[in-house]
């Protein structure tokens, strides 16, 4: 029976610095189970905050440290599903200033997820060692990408099991939201470049991944909001115009590369109309 | 006496539960994670699960366009034997089966344009008979840092 508990274990995600090395190795094992039916187990996933901070960069939005949410803030949240959301949100926070270099708002970022950390118990993953990696890699860019990448990685590993799998899912859609915040509050709806609302247009899809991801967890109350109000928002992107592209694929002994593919297109006012519905969600979350 | 044994049936149940997901969990840290090359950092999309023969998980993963991403199965040697991976789009049209490289376990994979993918991971081995074969099965995906020079207009 135990096993067949085993069995029935799922879990998504990923692993994260070496400040928390594991002291013993997997057992490899083969066990008795009692069912006989095979399990097919279909797994939603939500890009990083540091592929959001990328694709801001890509896109040629130019760095503006107003739009970076309060640090003084971190305090302020009574709620364990706040101080998620919000976790996600300094995160990105993070990942937007790290990729642009802007070394002193990466930091205040960093402390204010290490407040929250400890708010959330999880003051272990942001440990003295960490910090100390932070502040020597402070002038190496890469460095502090890879660390922030770790760090969250690691976030959601420990997440990943227990009662505490909703905050796991809660500091995803923080982060998302927030990227998504970044990118089109400095964007003139009228102005932007075509290219530039084809990459938000396409984020219709990892919108779809978050509320997938979300809906694991529909009966806990707070998921319950976060999700009526990402499924609002889904309305809006399913109003984009698909264009269609012949994809073709290039698959070699080591790589795979897909060439083409559909664009998707947004009007003006639907782009005003996403990023209006984007900044309400992001004060929601935000706004004590 | 049957509410105890019950309950401990239950509580037994939970306690694998954990012990096997909790040797995955570090299977990945100590096996899996050391895989990616200094070029790439994780993502947050990744698998992580226990596998019998037989069985079969889906992850849909979403793209930056013109990025190398590092798709790396990592599987523990008792669920080894028929474990392979597949990448379909949404639609479920597949276009690459690891079958067809001789089982391999790592491709870099990018796209033209900013899309999301599905990575399956397979068991292809019957599941038959009281004794099943099972171990952790993991898939690390890596992003590359550099983008490609020949970044296309999306």
């Amino acid at each position: 029976m135990a096993v067949l508990g085993a069995a029935l274990l799922l879990t998504v995600i990923s692993c994260g610095p070496a400040n928390q090395e594991p002291q013993e190795q997997p057992k490899q094992e083969t066990v008795k189970v009692q069912e006989t039916e095979s399990v097919q187990r279909i797994l939603f996933s939500v890009p990083s905050p540091l592929e959001s901070a990328l694709m801001i960069q890509e896109c040629g939005i130019p760095y503006s440290a107003e739009v970076l949410h309060d640090v003084e803030k971190s305090r302020d949240y009574p709620t364990t599903p706040d101080k998620a959301l919000n976790m996600g949100v300094y995160i990105t926070d993070l990942s937007y200033s790290n990729v642009f270099g802007q070394t002193s708002n990466a930091v205040n970022s960093f402390k204010a997820i290490e407040d929250l950390a400890n708010q959330l118990d999880l003051d272990h993953l942001i440990d003295e060692k960490l910090m100390n990696s932070f502040d020597e890699s402070i002038n190496n860019k890469e460095a502090l990408m890879r660390l922030t990448a770790d760090v969250y990685s690691d976030l959601q590993l420990e997440l990943s099991e227990g009662d505490m799998q909703y905050v796991n899912a809660l500091i995803i859609a923080g982060a998302w939201v927030e990227g998504m915040y970044i990118t089109t509050a400095v964007l003139d709806d009228i102005l932007a470049e075509e290219k530039v609302v084809a990459r938000i247009a396409a984020q219709q899809q990892t919108l779809k991944n978050l509320v997938g991801l979300l809906g694991a967890y529909e009966n806990v109350p707070s998921v319950q909001q976060t999700l009526s109000d990402l499924q609002n928002l889904v309305e809006l992107f399913n109003q984009a115009e698909v264009i269609d592209g012949t994809k073709q694929v290039e698959v070699n002994e080591t790589s795979v590369r897909v060439k083409g593919g559909s664009t998707m297109k947004l009007t003006a006012a639907q782009l005003k109309s996403i990023k209006e519905e984007i900044q309400k969600i992001r004060t929601g979350y935000v706004e004590v | 006496m049957w509410k105890y044994k019950l309950s401990m049936v239950v509580v037994l149940a939970l306690v694998g539960a954990t012990s096997v997901y909790g040797q995955c969990k570090r299977f990945h840290k100590l096996e899996c994670q050391p895989t990616l090359p200094e070029s790439h950092v994780l993502v947050n999309q990744y698998m992580l699960s226990n596998f019998y023969y037989g069985d079969q998980a889906s992850v849909h993963f979403t793209v930056n366009p013109d990025r190398d991403y590092m798709l790396n199965l990592c599987t523990q040697e008792t669920i080894q034997e028929g474990t392979y991976f597949t990448l379909s789009y949404v639609t479920g049209e597949t276009f690459y089966d690891s079958r067809k490289s001789d089982y391999n376990t790592s491709v870099i994979f990018s796209s033209e344009v900013p899309d999301t993918y599905v990575l399956s991971v397979i068991n292809e081995k019957p599941r038959k008979g009281e004794i099943i074969p099972s171990g952790c099965v993991s898939v690390v995906i890596g992003m590359a840092l550099e983008q490609k020079p020949m970044a296309s207009a999306q």
